[in-house]
């Protein structure tokens, strides 16, 4: 490569192009991996299956938590305990999405842009978000099926004293 | 993360879009699954096959514990019991203090201890009437039980030093029983339960010679540890305490010598506990200053073949807190753990010889103080509501499964 890349543009499945900082773009492995790699000169990254409406919150979240990490090492290392809470409270307001798709989206794209951190984060979110539901809640949700036989739900629910519904 | 493999520009599947939800691929789901809290897995299995097969499987078990061990590490506190049934409550990592509901095992009034908590699992050993003694494995979380064989020789009325752990390497959870002759307190005979096995088998403890045990048992990477005294053989020697590690899977025991702590200002009460920091085994100990007014701990870590000769352990002392002079005359504290980077301190009443004067009617001194080991800073928790007496062990809830002997398996 001939001069420092400072941004990267990123396309949604929309096909809205999107600028990212390197630092936000580096929050990424996957995109991490094409910008280290000197092989590849990138101009677009087209993300096919990433919406607009989603990649927006994905690039937030990336510049949100690049910019906490060049924070931190301005100050030397460690985070204190207060900014990592003010950034434990960020994420929070971050997860806080009207439509549960929404969460499972924003998850998927985590997924497939290696982003630890929002992938943890969204996980955490879903897990938090069924613990309470129940088994037939739970199918809807994932689009499982009950493939239990009546005689094994009857066992199942004596045995664990929980409902198949 | 999902199993990633990086490198290569990946096949940009559409994501499947069922109803406006889209279809997760299993490694995520997985991924969000071993974040749920032990009971809601339960009820979960009866969502579809696939679910409960995937909650017995070893690798999700071992995920979902290595979750709950980093995320919601949490504290046993035991009562002891006697009159009342043995009670336990947690204290996870969000401070909120719960009951944990026993097991009927435990309702009627035996004498119930704790001997170790390992991976969500806990030992417990069981004084029965008539005289014999029973030792349960109990996963609180699944609620599932199994008893091991009641022991019915005179080694109940021997001492009984017991310990419980894991080894990965055999992938077995053991339990040591280290009978003493009340005689001369030495090791005489040592047995070893196998939870895979499911069967009793003696061992050698050769070099335990002239070794009385202690503490109870510590489990921690493959080894149990406890604190023990090597007799002296002359006359005009010292006893020397020293550390009793087993090696679970190898089933051979080793002796490990102690810090070089001070000499204690009250002998009689010198407990030292042994537990784990930075991933390391640690002791920890405490002295009381000569006017009997302050408290200070030290951690000593113990780092094995780091010294110049060969595997050689030694200890650092990693931390000495500064004084606590928030108990009363008559009062010390007693470190027993360590938990989310603080000790976890019992307070408790020297031993009456100590006493040098009566202070009128003793204050409740039901508390536990917590030292963090970054900042230097106490805290009291006010326990009293909880329990009256009190062992305490670290605990992460777990599936681990206990096993299908006398298994009784409540869920909710």
């Amino acid at each position: 490569m001939s001069s420092p890349v400072e941004q990267i543009t990123v396309v949604s499945s929309d096909g809205d192009e999107f600028k990212m900082t390197v630092a936000a773009a580096m929050q990424s492995e996957q995109l991490k991996q094409m910008l280290t790699d000197d092989s590849i000169s990138i101009v677009k990254v087209p993300v096919e299956n990433i919406s607009t409406e989603i990649l927006v919150k994905v690039i937030e979240y990336c510049q949100k938590h690049a910019d906490h990490e060049a924070a931190t090492k301005a100050n030397g290392g460690g985070a204190s305990d207060s900014e990592a809470e003010e950034l434990n409270k960020w994420d929070a307001e971050f997860m806080k999405v009207d439509v549960e798709d929404k969460l499972f989206h924003i998850l998927m794209a985590a997924n497939y842009l290696e982003i630890k951190g929002l992938f943890d984060l969204a996980c955490q979110t879903v897990a938090d978000l069924i613990k309470g539901k129940t088994p037939k809640q739970i199918r809807k949700i994932f689009n499982l099926k009950n493939d239990f036989t009546p005689e094994e739900q009857e066992r199942l629910s004596r045995q664990h004293n929980c409902s198949f519904d | 993360m999902a199993q990633m493999r990086s490198s290569q520009p990946r096949a940009l599947t559409r994501m499947e879009i069922d109803g406006g939800s889209p279809v997760l691929p299993r490694e995520v789901i997985t991924s969000i699954l071993i974040r749920l809290p032990v009971k809601a897995l339960i009820r979960f299995q009866c969502v579809c096959k696939e679910w409960k097969n995937l909650f017995k499987t070893s690798s999700f078990i071992a995920e979902h514990l290595q979750h709950s061990t980093h995320q919601n590490p949490s504290l046993i506190f035991e009562d002891y019991g006697i009159p009342d049934p043995f009670r336990v409550c947690l204290l996870d990592s969000e401070m909120r203090v719960l009951e944990v509901q026993s097991d009927p095992f435990f309702d009627s009034k035996r004498c119930v201890w704790t001997i170790n908590s390992c991976n969500g699992l806990i030992c417990l050993g069981i004084v029965n009437v008539p005289r014999s003694l029973s030792l349960l494995v109990w996963n609180p979380a699944t609620r599932e039980t199994r008893l091991v064989s009641e022991v019915v020789d005179g080694c109940v009325d021997r001492t009984l030093h017991v310990g419980f752990g894991f080894s990965q390497t055999v992938n077995d959870y053991k339990i040591v029983k280290i009978c003493d002759s009340e005689n001369d307190f030495l090791v005489n005979e040592v047995e070893v339960y196998s939870l895979n096995r499911g069967t009793w088998k003696e061992v050698e403890f050769g070099k335990l010679d002239g070794v009385g045990m202690i503490s109870g048992g510590f489990a921690f990477n493959g080894a149990i540890f406890w604190v023990g005294l090597k007799l002296a053989v002359d006359e005009d020697e010292d006893d020397i305490e020293i550390i009793v590690s087993f090696d679970i899977a190898a089933e051979v025991f080793t002796l490990i010598p102690m810090p070089p702590l001070p000499s204690p200002v009250i002998s009689a009460s010198d407990r030292k506990y042994l537990t784990v920091y930075g991933n390391k085994l640690a002791l920890l100990s405490h002295t009381v200053s000569e006017d009997f007014k302050s408290s200070l701990i030290h951690l000593w870590v113990m780092e094995k073949g780091t010294c110049a000769s060969r595997e050689r352990w030694c200890c650092t002392k990693k931390y000495t807190s500064s004084p606590y002079l928030g108990c009363r005359l008559g009062y010390m504290l007693v470190p027993v753990t360590i938990w989310r980077n603080e000790v976890v301190c019992n307070v408790t009443e020297m031993p009456s010889d100590y006493l040098i004067e009566d202070e009128g009617e003793p204050d409740d001194e039901r508390r536990i103080v917590m030292f963090n080991i970054t900042t230097n800073e106490f805290r009291t928790l006010d326990i009293r509501k909880f329990i009256l007496g009190y062992g305490i062990f670290n605990y992460s809830e777990s599936l681990v499964p206990v096993g299908n002997m006398h298994v009784e398996q409540l869920c909710f």
